[in-house]
C-alpha cells in the first residue's frame, strides 16, 4: 500500500507540477464543455443554406420562399437549375429546391430537392424542416379548397331542407286525391244500375190492343211510344252501366298510379332525408379534420428545448472515452520509454503494484475532470443531475474503468507514444462510429448490430442518457452493469497477461 | 568467489549475438571496470546481471546462488545507475529519494534517516528541496547515484557515471564512487573514459567482439601488453634511424615528430640513445620514460585480437 500510495503521489506531483498536464486536466474539460454547452445550447439551425430555383416564380413559390427565411436558413434564389445542383457539389447551398413554372394550386406541380447524401443527419435536418414548411403551405391551401366545397354543400343541404317540404305536400296531397278517388269509386258503385224493360202488363196491355179493335189507333201509339220509350230507357241504363264500368275502370287506374306516385314521393322523400343527413354529417366534421384526417403530433418525453440535452450523455461518454484511454495509454508508454524505467524495473516492486497505482491514478484524474464538468453542467441541468448525481458516478466510475484498462493495454502493447496515440484514437473511433452518436445502431445489419450493442460507449451513452434524462433507476439496467462488469474482468486478466508479455522487452 | 560470478553467458537479440560466451568474476568490495567499443555489449552485459534482460544460455550467481531470475529480495542487494540521469525531472531530490525509498521497501524511517545520509556522502543535502530539473549536470549525476543507493546496497552498478561531464565534475563523481566504494560497496562500472577507469577501478574487463578478453588488475593488462615502459623521445630534425640503428631498438613506434620505444630497461634504453644524440649533436625537444596508459594498452590488446 505504501507503494501504491508513493507511485500515485509521483504520478500526481508529475501531472500538477507540468503546466500542460495541469491545464489539460483541469482547464481541459472545462473548456470544452463551456464550448460545447455555448454551441449546442439551442435548437436552432444557423447556417444551414438553401438554394431555390424556380423557371418562373409565382406568389405561391414565393411565399414558399419567404416561409423558408422564416425558418432561419438562409435562402438564396439561383439563376438555373445547373448552378443550382452545382452548388451543391461545391459546398455553397446545402440543399437545391426547384419549383415549377407558375406554381399555382390550380396546375399543382412537384417541387424537387436536391441533397448532398454524404451529409445525412444535415440532409435529414434540412429534409425534414422544408416538408414543415411545404406541408404548412399545402395544409393552408388545401384548407382553402375544403372550406370552398363545404360552403358548397351548405347551400346545398339549404335548398334540400327547403324543397323536403314540398314533396312532403306532394304526398300529402297524393293521399287526399287517393282518398277521393276511393269515395268516387264507393259512390259509383252504389249507383244502382239495375233496370229491366219488360213489364208484364204493358204485353197483356199491348196484346189486348192488338186483338182489341175497339182500341183505337191513340192506345195503339201510345203503347208503341210507351216501348219505344222504354226501350230508349233500356238503352240509356246500358249507356249509364258502360260508362259507370268505364269510370270504375278509370278510377282504379288512377288510384294505381296515385300508389305509385306516393312510393315515389316517398322514395324522393327518403333520399332527401338520407342526402341532408349526409351533408349534416359532413357540416358536423371541421375542415381541420377534413385536411388532416389523422394528425401526428410528436411529443418529447421530457421537456428540454436546447439540443445540448439530447448530445451531453454523448459528450459525456465521448470526454470519458478518449481521456481515459488517451490518459492510460500515455502514461504506460511514457512510464516505459521513460529513463527511469530501469531503475524502477530493478526496484523489489512487483508490476502489479504499478499498474495499480497507474489506475487508480488514472481514475482519479478522470474523476476531477468528471467532477468540473458536472460542476459546469449544473448550470444547465440543475435538479436533474442533482438526483441523478450517484447513479451517474457510478455508471462512469464502470465506463471509465473500462476505456482506462483498455488503454493501459494499448500502452503496454505499443512502444512510442504516436503510436500508441494513434491506436487509442483509431479504437475510440471504432467505438464512436458503432455507437448511436452518427447514425442509430438500428440502421446497421442484424450481427453488426447486435455486435455494436455490446459497445461500451454505446452502453456508456444508452445508460446515462436514460438516467440524466428520464431520471430512470438503475435497478432497470443491471444486465448493462453485469456486462461492463464482466468486460472490466475480462480487461483486467488481459493487461496482466499483456504485462507479463511484455514487461521485459526482449 | 566472487560476489557474482557470470559463467558463459550469451545473450542475442533475434539472431544477433552481443554477449558469446562471457565469464566474470566479480571480486567482493572492489571497483570493477568494463571497458570495451561502443556495440562491445557492456551496457547488455550489466542490464542482463541485474536480471533486466533474460539469459539466453550461462547462468549469473549472486553469492554462490544462482540469479538468472533475479527476485525481489535479490533486487535489494543491487542498485542501478544507467547512462542517462535516471530521477524524476519534476520532483524535488528529496522527493526522489524517498520516491524510491519506499520502493526498494524501506520503513519511513529508514527512508528518511538514509536520505540524510547519503544527501551528506553526495554534498546534496543544500539542495533537497530543489527540483531536479533545476541541478547542474554534476548535482544530477550525483542524485542518480544517490537514488541508487538509497537502500545501501551490496553491488552499485554504474553504466557510464562520468560521461557527458567536464573534468572537474568527473573528478567529483570519481571520488564519491571511491568512497562508495570504501564503504564496502562492490562497484562495477562502464566507461568510455579508460583514464577514470585506470583512476577508479581494481579490476578491469575488457569486452570484445562479444567476449570478455582479458580481465585482470591494470598492471596484469599492461603485462599482458608486453611493453611495460615506453621512452617518448623527440628531436629537432625528427631523424630517428642512426638512433634506432645504434641503439640496436627492436620494439619501436614512429608517431608525427616522436619516437617511442617500448623496452623493458627503460633507463639503460634512454642513457643509450641520449649518448647517441649527443655525439651525433642533434638537439634534443622531449625525452620522457612513462607506463603505457591504459587506452594505450587497450588498444594494443584489441588490435592484437
Amino acid at each position: 500500500m505504501k507503494k501504491i500510495l508513493a507511485i500515485m503521489g509521483k504520478n500526481f506531483k508529475l501531472l500538477t507540477r507540468s503546466k500542460s498536464s495541469a491545464l489539460i486536466i483541469v482547464l481541459g474539460p472545462l473548456l470544452l464543455i463551456m464550448l460545447i454547452g455555448a454551441a449546442f445550447n439551442t435548437a436552432n439551425v444557423y447556417g444551414v443554406r438553401i438554394g431555390t430555383y424556380s423557371p418562373s416564380y409565382s406568389a405561391l413559390s414565393n411565399s414558399l420562399v419567404d416561409e423558408l427565411g422564416k425558418k432561419k436558413f438562409t435562402v438564396q434564389k439561383i439563376e438555373s437549375q445547373e448552378a443550382c445542383v452545382e452548388g451543391i457539389k461545391r459546398g455553397i447551398i446545402h440543399v437545391c429546391t426547384l419549383f415549377p413554372a407558375d406554381l399555382s394550386l390550380k396546375e399543382g406541380g412537384d417541387i424537387v430537392f436536391y441533397v448532398d447524401n454524404s451529409r445525412m443527419n444535415l440532409v435529414y435536418m434540412v429534409l425534414d424542416a422544408l416538408n414543415t414548411v411545404i406541408g404548412t403551405k399545402t395544409k393552408e391551401i388545401s384548407t382553402q379548397l375544403t372550406k370552398g366545397i363545404l360552403d358548397t354543400i351548405d347551400q346545398i343541404d339549404k335548398e334540400v331542407t327547403d324543397k323536403s317540404s314540398l314533396v312532403n305536400s306532394l304526398a300529402t296531397d297524393n293521399e287526399d286525391i287517393n282518398n277521393r278517388i276511393n269515395t268516387i269509386i264507393k259512390n259509383v258503385q252504389e249507383i244502382d244500375t239495375e233496370f229491366s224493360i219488360a213489364l208484364p202488363g204493358l204485353d197483356i196491355f199491348e196484346e189486348m190492343a192488338q186483338n182489341n179493335d175497339s182500341v183505337n189507333e191513340e192506345v195503339r201509339t201510345a203503347v208503341d211510344k210507351i216501348k219505344k220509350e222504354l226501350d230508349e230507357i233500356d238503352l240509356q241504363f246500358k249507356t249509364i252501366i258502360g260508362a259507370k264500368e268505364q269510370t270504375l275502370l278509370s278510377a282504379n287506374n288512377i288510384k294505381t298510379t296515385l300508389a305509385s306516385d306516393f312510393s315515389y314521393i316517398n322514395a324522393i322523400d327518403n333520399s332527401i332525408g338520407k342526402i341532408s343527413g349526409e351533408i349534416r354529417k359532413v357540416k358536423s366534421t371541421s375542415v381541420g379534420k377534413i385536411v388532416s384526417p389523422l394528425s401526428t403530433k410528436i411529443e418529447p418525453v421530457i421537456s428540454e428545448k436546447t439540443q445540448l440535452n439530447y448530445v451531453f450523455p454523448t459528450l459525456m461518454i465521448l470526454i470519458v472515452m478518449f481521456v481515459s484511454m488517451m490518459l492510460a495509454s500515455t502514461l504506460e508508454i511514457t512510464e516505459k520509454t521513460s529513463r527511469v524505467y530501469l531503475k524502477n524495473f530493478i526496484t523489489p516492486t512487483s508490476y502489479l503494484t504499478f499498474l495499480i497505482s497507474n489506475f487508480i491514478t488514472n481514475i482519479l484524474v478522470v474523476l476531477v475532470q468528471l467532477t468540473v464538468i458536472f460542476g459546469v453542467a449544473f448550470y444547465f441541468f440543475k435538479e436533474h443531475l442533482l438526483a441523478t448525481i450517484g447513479s451517474m458516478y457510478l455508471v462512469l466510475v464502470l465506463i471509465t474503468t473500462v476505456f482506462i484498462l483498455l488503454g493501459m493495454i494499448i500502452g503496454s502493447i505499443f512502444k512510442s507514444e504516436e503510436t500508441g496515440t494513434i491506436a487509442t484514437i483509431s479504437i475510440g473511433f471504432v467505438f464512436l462510429f458503432f455507437s448511436s452518436s452518427i447514425l442509430p445502431i438500428e440502421t446497421l445489419p442484424n450481427l453488426i448490430r447486435t455486435i455494436a450493442s455490446f459497445n461500451p460507449f454505446f452502453m456508456g451513452e444508452t445508460l446515462i442518457n436514460k438516467i440524466l434524462l428520464f431520471q430512470l433507476p438503475l435497478t432497470l439496467f443491471t444486465q448493462t452493469l453485469y456486462i461492463l462488469s464482466g468486460y472490466i474482468l475480462g480487461l483486467m486478466i488481459m493487461l496482466i497477461i499483456v504485462k507479463r508479455l511484455t514487461k521485459r522487452s526482449f | 568467489m566472487g560476489i557474482i560470478e557470470v559463467k558463459n553467458l550469451t545473450k542475442r537479440f533475434k539472431d544477433h549475438v552481443i554477449l558469446d560466451n562471457v565469464n566474470l568474476d566479480i571480486p567482493e568490495n572492489k571497483i570493477l571496470g568494463i571497458i570495451g567499443i561502443n556495440g562491445s555489449g557492456k551496457t547488455t552485459l550489466l542490464k542482463t546481471i541485474i536480471g533486466f534482460y533474460k539469459v539466453n544460455r550461462g547462468e549469473i550467481f549472486y553469492r554462490g546462488k544462482r540469479i538468472n531470475k533475479v527476485s525481489r529480495s535479490m533486487k535489494k542487494e543491487f542498485g542501478y545507475t544507467s547512462q542517462d540521469s535516471s530521477f524524476y525531472n519534476k520532483l524535488t531530490v528529496k522527493e526522489n529519494m524517498y520516491y524510491f525509498g519506499t520502493l526498494y521497501g524501506l520503513s519511513h524511517k529508514d527512508v528518511k534517516n538514509n536520505t540524510k545520509e547519503i544527501l551528506q556522502f553526495v554534498e546534496l543535502e543544500e539542495v533537497k528541496n530543489t527540483l531536479a530539473q533545476n541541478l547542474s549536470g554534476g548535482m544530477q549525476r550525483r542524485l542518480d547515484l544517490a537514488c541508487s543507493m538509497i537502500h545501501k546496497p551490496r553491488v552499485l552498478i554504474l553504466d557510464e557515471p562520468t560521461e557527458d561531464l567536464d573534468p572537474s565534475l568527473r573528478r567529483d563523481i570519481v571520488n564519491v564512487i571511491k568512497k562508495i566504494n570504501k564503504q564496502g560497496t562492490t562497484v562495477i562500472i562502464t566507461s568510455h573514459l579508460l583514464e577514470d577507469v585506470e583512476n577508479l577501478c581494481d579490476i578491469i574487463a575488457v569486452l570484445h567482439e562479444h567476449k570478455v578478453m582479458h580481465i585482470g588488475s591494470v598492471e596484469d593488462l599492461r603485462k599482458l601488453y608486453g611493453k611495460q615502459e615506453e621512452i617518448h623521445v623527440e628531436i629537432e630534425s625528427a631523424n630517428y634511424d642512426r638512433i634506432i640503428q645504434f641503439a640496436n631498438l627492436k620494439d619501436y613506434e614512429k608517431e608525427e615528430n616522436k619516437l617511442i620505444v617500448y623496452t623493458a630497461e627503460a633507463e639503460k634504453t634512454l642513457h643509450m640513445i641520449l649518448h647517441i644524440i649527443e655525439n651525433d649533436k642533434e638537439r634534443l625537444v622531449y625525452a620522457d620514460i612513462r607506463k603505457p596508459s591504459l587506452g594505450e594498452v587497450f588498444k594494443a590488446l584489441t588490435k592484437k585480437k
